[in-house]
């Protein structure tokens, strides 16, 4: 299939691409992502593993956000595994060499959204550099195990594919530190290894499970032939099956425990159609039921987990829905919680201190939360922003607004950026369940969409709280319908009309209230894969996550609303040019498409009606191969413009909204961009993980790229405008600009808040001017910089400029030099900036070298505030006074310290007693005058609070310049009233001067002794 | 403000070797034929001005060093004056903006990173000597320019990684991991806008970066070598 793409590559490109562009990841330069989150939900946990000897240092494996490293309980974590695919299986910490980790990647929890992994890692330096082990076709790793005896034996229990066969599965053993694999307990092609454990009391001693399964777009199997227990004697080397006690015929998914201060139990959950949780007091030889309660048979191939407690002899646990705890060693269980029990349900990880049982770390669906009263209570790690968004949209707001649903965690809201930080409490609800698609109204802002799985849709007014369902129900001719796990609900992007996709598709013009069914079945409505009421194998498992035969995706044309694109999650493309009246199956069209898969987005080109981009993903075929369609001819002709850059399946295509030929696709593993229509792809690396990205918004107003990734939450590539720009030619060029989106002074907030380090902190962007250029070549040797002129060829600063290959940003800090101001002992950081730059054109001149290259910066008025012209006037001549008077200040206290220093030399070298004395009256004077001018009492430690001349100008000029509008006449009076206060010490200081210097003088003069200078305007003012 | 004579000190004198590893021999031998090491071994003393650009504000500072072991380190904001000093053994430092203008003893973790930049030939040069551990880790990009990284690793534990330019063979970037009061502090120094004095590279900018955001940025406009300072400078 993938060969017969690439071959129809080859044939199309030359007509459909222009020219090959040099593009590479470093053109992008600091181009970067800004994760926002959300923490305050978190995301699903695959692993934990914490340090034995210290239960703080915690290790927690993301089911698609990556590896996470806390040193303190969860107070702080830090991304460990940035530069590889996210979805994480397995975590095992070597515990005698704690900076030796083993990572598996490919989540265990086969739900119908998992991702994939790359293979299994190793670090040896706490997670600083990694390296890749091998089994990079693994695709899932449950579970990794060391050797206490020996850190170069390691066990790794390989699921593997969970959507086609794989060879690559089973247990494999490395007595190598992982150079050389050995493959044990491989049954078939669709039979992984789930689980392994040593006995505690012989290390050659092994316990391991096998699992059957697999999983369709349309239908889960757990169990299978190929499911079963076996132990080895001889560390791995040789294997047998163990029956004895274990239920006879089809076995499902099994989980195994057994505990250092217990050794005589083992434990194993077992799916059957009786599931169980058994016991073996033989060393596995024979087993005996210990408990049927249900919670042992809840979701196997979800929470199949059962840990034994490494300190009680009694307790093990049985996390599921909720965690379940016995203390009569497995033949009952309850509910740990007892006060509290406010966590997130759907258990995955559970990791026990043996130091202390009763710290114990949960990994949910949504985040993990640690206990010290062995699950009783429980605190949420707030600091993982690890969620999994499905789809993203965004209203125009300022700042806007981005909504998205999560896997488990409901729809919600957030600000795009803030005055300070995005934090846990930006985040709004909206809905619950696991969340979708969730718009704002087009035109009214207080109405939001949102949705559960299933295609059950709200509107719900956010003013009043009230909610109303707006699903479309059956009629009478049209059957049941049905709706897809994440069914798709559109906005139009140019009306308030609403599609909504069954198998039929939907439209609504009056919000959801009534419905229009505009299309016949556009699905195949094959009954095979309509059996979802059969679908989970051993355990019966039918929550919409398999339904299909269903509309997965549609896109009405931004030019044409008769022109409308639906894409089935059963493998139809279809098209309608006349507003659903008739309709045309694309597929015998599109040579190479796989039969079969999701039709997983469609972009309506904003160019042209006849024009649109198609994303491909037939994963769930087990086909992990690249598709992307395009067609500029209503679908006559296509072109599949995906290629080997390209990696992972993919979720999203999206065309510019400017540049016709800038495209971005979302994929399993990260994002591509393509500046040639799709002729290149080059992976967006900036702060923007592999990690699959489910969606992709640009929004029209600040040109920003919103990605809802599938793992690491919201990120925001801020204003693209710049890679609009990137051409071909450009990119050869030694130093170019880039343009930007139009910069408006912003409004400063205020903000005064200390959550402790536990609290997430997503950066806003920032508020300055940001200037772009692009560079061929890093610049290592002699000058760069930057120029600031105004439109009159002024120079008004020099900044440091970006040296990098590739796109550079500086941001351009807005304030000017900062007035001078009496020297004290104390700082003055009300006027430690300077006046901002007044709105206009500015040019920005980069020096590099012999060589310069200059352009054009505008800045406006942020037309939020509304103030006239006169306004800000008004509030510019005031921040210029008090800056002239602090300056003007500044320099009357230079003299007067000048004076007085030089006073007090005198007094000692005169040895007439009378002018002696003058002169040290004089040091006096000039010491009380300083005193009048400035704050002179030295804190030390102390909070002084002494305010003086200096101090109040201080506050008029950073209040007046804190506030975009006119000051307050208030402000103005107390400046007059500053300004003849000004004047009586400059009079006093000139009285001085006549009546004491210049006699003073005239006396040194005579008898030959060094006079009295005065600092000169020109030498104060001339300095700097 | 505490932290930029540190980092300055560190970032300048980046440059420094005998290794058992051939690749990384050579890779040194390079790098100290382009940054002109024979030079910086004859340097008795070093003076550098220029200004630091930090949250905005421009604050200018001198940096003084001088062999076998000793620094200074000046800052100006609103005329005050933040000076930092080290005499080889003890180091002292005043600082305006708490108020005070009292020399304040430094504490261990200071001494220890003042020992470790007073070093004038640089933490690579002779570091078998001093008791470093140094490998070639591999090749790696820096923001898309393929430099070799070296890692030095204390007798302390402080970590720190050498970004070799595999084209100039300047260093273009230092990240560290400092034990500090028990914990890691980590940050990262890129320098750039290499100028030639006394046949020696400096870097004419030194940007540093916590977390992935810009902290601060340390530009000079005059590098003195062997100029005449006083010894007072260099005691509190």
């Amino acid at each position: 299939m993938l060969r017969k793409s690439i071959a129809w590559i080859i044939v199309c490109l030359p007509f459909w691409v222009s020219a090959q562009s040099t593009v590479t990841e470093s053109t992008f330069g600091a181009m970067e992502g800004r994760h926002i989150g959300p923490a305050r939900t978190s995301g699903r946990i695959a692993a934990i593993d914490a340090l034995q000897s210290d239960h703080n240092v915690v290790w927690v494996g993301a089911a698609g956000g990556g590896v996470w490293k806390s040193i303190n309980q969860g107070t702080t974590f830090k991304q460990v595994f940035d530069d590889y695919g996210q979805n994480i299986g397995a975590i095992c910490i070597d515990q005698k060499h704690p900076d030796t980790v083993w990572v598996g990647t490919g989540e265990p929890w086969t739900r119908n959204s998992t991702g994939i992994g790359t293979g299994l890692y190793r670090t040896t330096d706490g997670g600083k550099s990694w390296k890749l082990m091998g089994l990079e076709k693994s695709e899932r790793i449950a579970r990794i195990v060391i050797d206490p005896r020996n850190s170069d034996r390691v066990y790794v229990a390989v699921l593997g594919a969970l959507w086609g066969d794989s060879e690559e599965r089973g247990l494999y053993i490395t007595e190598d530190g992982g150079t050389t694999w050995e493959r044990k307990l491989y049954n078939n092609p669709s039979t992984g290894c789930v689980d392994i454990i040593i006995d505690p009391r012989n290390p050659d001693h092994l316990l391991a499970a096998t699992w059957d399964f697999r999983r369709t777009a349309y239908d889960f199997r757990s169990g299978g032939p190929g499911s079963g227990l076996y132990t080895s004697r001889d560390a791995g080397a040789t294997w047998e099956p163990v029956k004895e006690g274990l239920p006879e015929g089809t076995l499902g998914r099994i989980a195994l425990s057994a505990s250092p201060v217990a050794p005589y139990y083992l434990y194993a959950l077992v799916e059957s159609d009786k599931s169980a949780l058994y016991r073996s007091s033989d060393a596995g030889g024979s087993w005996e039921i210990q408990s049927k309660q249900l919670a042992m048979g809840e979701r196997p191939f979800y929470f199949s987990n059962i840990v034994a407690d490494p300190v009680d002899s009694n307790r093990a646990y049985k996390p599921g829905f909720i965690t379940l705890a016995s203390t009569d060693a497995g033949a009952t269980f309850s509910s740990i919680t007892v006060e509290g029990g406010s966590y997130h349900p759907d258990h995955h990880a559970l990791w026990i201190s043996p130091i202390d049982n009763r710290l114990m770390y949960v990994g949910t669906d949504g985040g993990v939360y640690v206990t010290v009263d062995r699950g009783n209570t429980w605190r949420h790690i707030q600091n993982l922003p690890v969620a999994q968004f499905y789809e993203v949209s965004y209203d125009m707001n300022t700042p806007y607004n981005v909504y998205g649903g999560l896997q488990d965690n409901g729809s919600w809201k957030a600000p795009a950026y803030t005055s300070g930080a995005i934090q846990n409490a930006d985040w709004e609800t909206v809905g619950y369940g696991d969340g979708f698609h969730c718009y704002p109204d087009r035109e009214d802002a207080e109405l939001v969409y949102w949705q559960y799985q299933g295609g059950r849709i709200y509107r719900t007014n956010t003013s009043t709280g009230d909610s109303k369902f707006i699903s479309p129900f059956r009629d009478e001719t049209s059957g049941d319908l049905r709706y897809n796990w994440n069914a798709p609900f559109i906005f139009s992007k140019k009306s308030n009309t609403i599609y909504v996709g069954s198998q039929y598709l939907h439209r609504s013009t009056d919000r959801g209230n009534t419905w229009e069914r505009i299309s016949p079945d556009l699905t195949t409505n094959n009954p095979m894969r309509q059996k979802q009421e059969e679908s989970g194998g051993l355990t019966p498992d039918n929550s919409t996550a398999e339904n299909n035969t269903t509309i997965i995706s549609i896109a009405e044309s931004p030019l044409d609303k008769n022109v409308i694109w639906v894409g089935t999650d059963d493998g139809y493309l279809q098209l309608t040019v006349d507003g659903g009246k008739n309709w045309t199956l694309m597929n015998p069209r599109i040579p190479g498409m796989p039969a079969g898969a999701f039709i997983s987005h469609i972009d309506a080109d904003n160019f042209s009606r006849g024009a649109a981009y198609v994303a491909v993903d037939a994963h769930r075929n087990g086909d992990m191969g690249t598709y992307v369609y395009a067609t500029k001819d209503f679908g006559a002709t296509w072109a599949n413009i995906a290629n080997e850059e390209l990696k992972g399946y993919f979720y999203v295509i999206k065309q510019d909204l400017v540049n016709k030929n800038l495209l971005f696709v979302g994929s399993e593993m990260g994002l591509f961009i393509s500046i040639d229509g799709g002729a290149s792809w080059v992976r967006f690396t900036g702060k923007v993980p592999q990690v699959a990205v489910h969606d992709l918004q640009i929004h029209p107003r600040e040109h920003d790229l919103i990605l809802a990734t599938h793992g690491r939450g919201i990120i925001i590539i801020d204003d693209i405008t710049p890679l609009r720009s990137l051409s071909n030619e450009l990119l050869e060029e030694e130093l170019a600009f880039l343009p930007s989106r139009p910069y408006h002074f912003p409004a400063l907030g205020i903000a005064q808040d200390f959550p402790g380090d536990q609290e997430f902190v997503g950066r806003s962007r920032t508020n300055a001017p940001v200037i772009y250029y692009y560079m061929s070549k890093r610049h290592v040797f002699g000058d760069m910089y930057m120029e600031l002129y105004d439109a009159d060829g002024n120079m008004l600063k020099e900044l440091p400029a970006g040296k990098r290959k590739g796109l550079n940003k500086v941001v351009l800090n807005t304030n000017m030099k900062p007035p001078r101001v009496p020297v004290s002992v104390n700082p003055a950081f009300g006027a430690a900036f300077g006046p901002s730059l007044d709105a206009g054109t500015y040019t920005v001149k980069i020096v590099k070298g012999d060589t310069s290259f200059s352009t054009t910066i505008e800045l406006n008025e942020n037309p939020q505030f509304g103030y006239t012209a006169a306004e800000r006037k008004a509030r510019k001549e005031v921040i210029l006074r008090a800056y002239n008077m602090l300056e003007e200040l500044a320099f009357i206290d230079e003299r007067i310290n000048s004076i007085g220093e030089q006073a007090l030399q005198l007094s000692e070298q005169i040895s007439n007693s009378k002018m002696k004395a003058d002169a040290t009256e004089l040091y006096y004077l000039m010491d009380g005058l300083h005193k009048e001018v400035v704050a002179t009492q030295a804190g030390e430690g102390a909070i002084v609070g002494q305010v003086r001349l200096r101090e109040k100008i201080v506050e008029i000029y950073s209040t007046v310049s804190g506030y975009e509008g006119p000051p307050n006449a208030a402000q103005k009076v107390a400046l007059d009233v500053y300004a003849t206060e000004m004047e009586a010490i400059e009079n006093k200081l000139q009285l001085m001067v006549e009546s004491r210097v210049k006699p003073m003088n005239a006396y040194c003069e005579k008898k030959k002794l060094p006079v009295i200078t005065i600092p000169t305007r020109e030498s104060f003012f001339g300095e700097n | 403000m505490k932290k930029f004579g540190i980092i300055l000190w560190m970032a300048v004198f980046a440059f420094a070797g005998t290794v058992q590893a051939q690749d990384l021999d050579k890779v040194l031998k390079n790098h100290f034929e382009a940054i002109g090491q024979d030079k910086v071994l004859k340097t008795k003393g070093i003076k550098m001005e220029g200004s630091i650009n930090q949250m905005g504000m421009e604050i200018p500072f001198k940096a003084m060093q001088v062999r076998p072991d000793k620094m200074r380190t000046e800052g100006t904001f609103q005329g005050m004056t933040f000076i930092q000093v080290y005499n080889g053994e003890k180091g002292w430092t005043i600082n305006p903006f708490t108020g005070s203008s009292e020399p304040q003893p430094m504490g261990p973790d200071e001494l220890k990173s003042m020992k470790q930049q007073s070093d004038m030939d640089g933490m690579l040069w002779n570091w078998k000597d001093k008791g470093y551990k140094v490998e070639l880790v591999g090749k790696e990009d820096v923001e898309g320019t393929p430099c070799y990284n070296l890692q030095v690793i204390t007798d302390e534990n402080d970590i720190f990684n050498y970004y070799i330019d595999a084209d100039s063979y300047m260093v273009l970037k230092v990240a560290s991991a400092v034990v500090v009061q028990g914990n890691v502090s980590e940050s990262e120094t890129y320098m750039s806008n290499y100028m030639q004095v006394g046949g020696m590279a400096f870097p004419g900018t030194i940007e540093t970066k916590s977390n992935g955001q810009t902290v601060m940025t340390m530009s000079f406009s005059n590098v003195e070598v062997d100029p005449a300072m006083d010894a007072a400078l260099f005691e509190m």
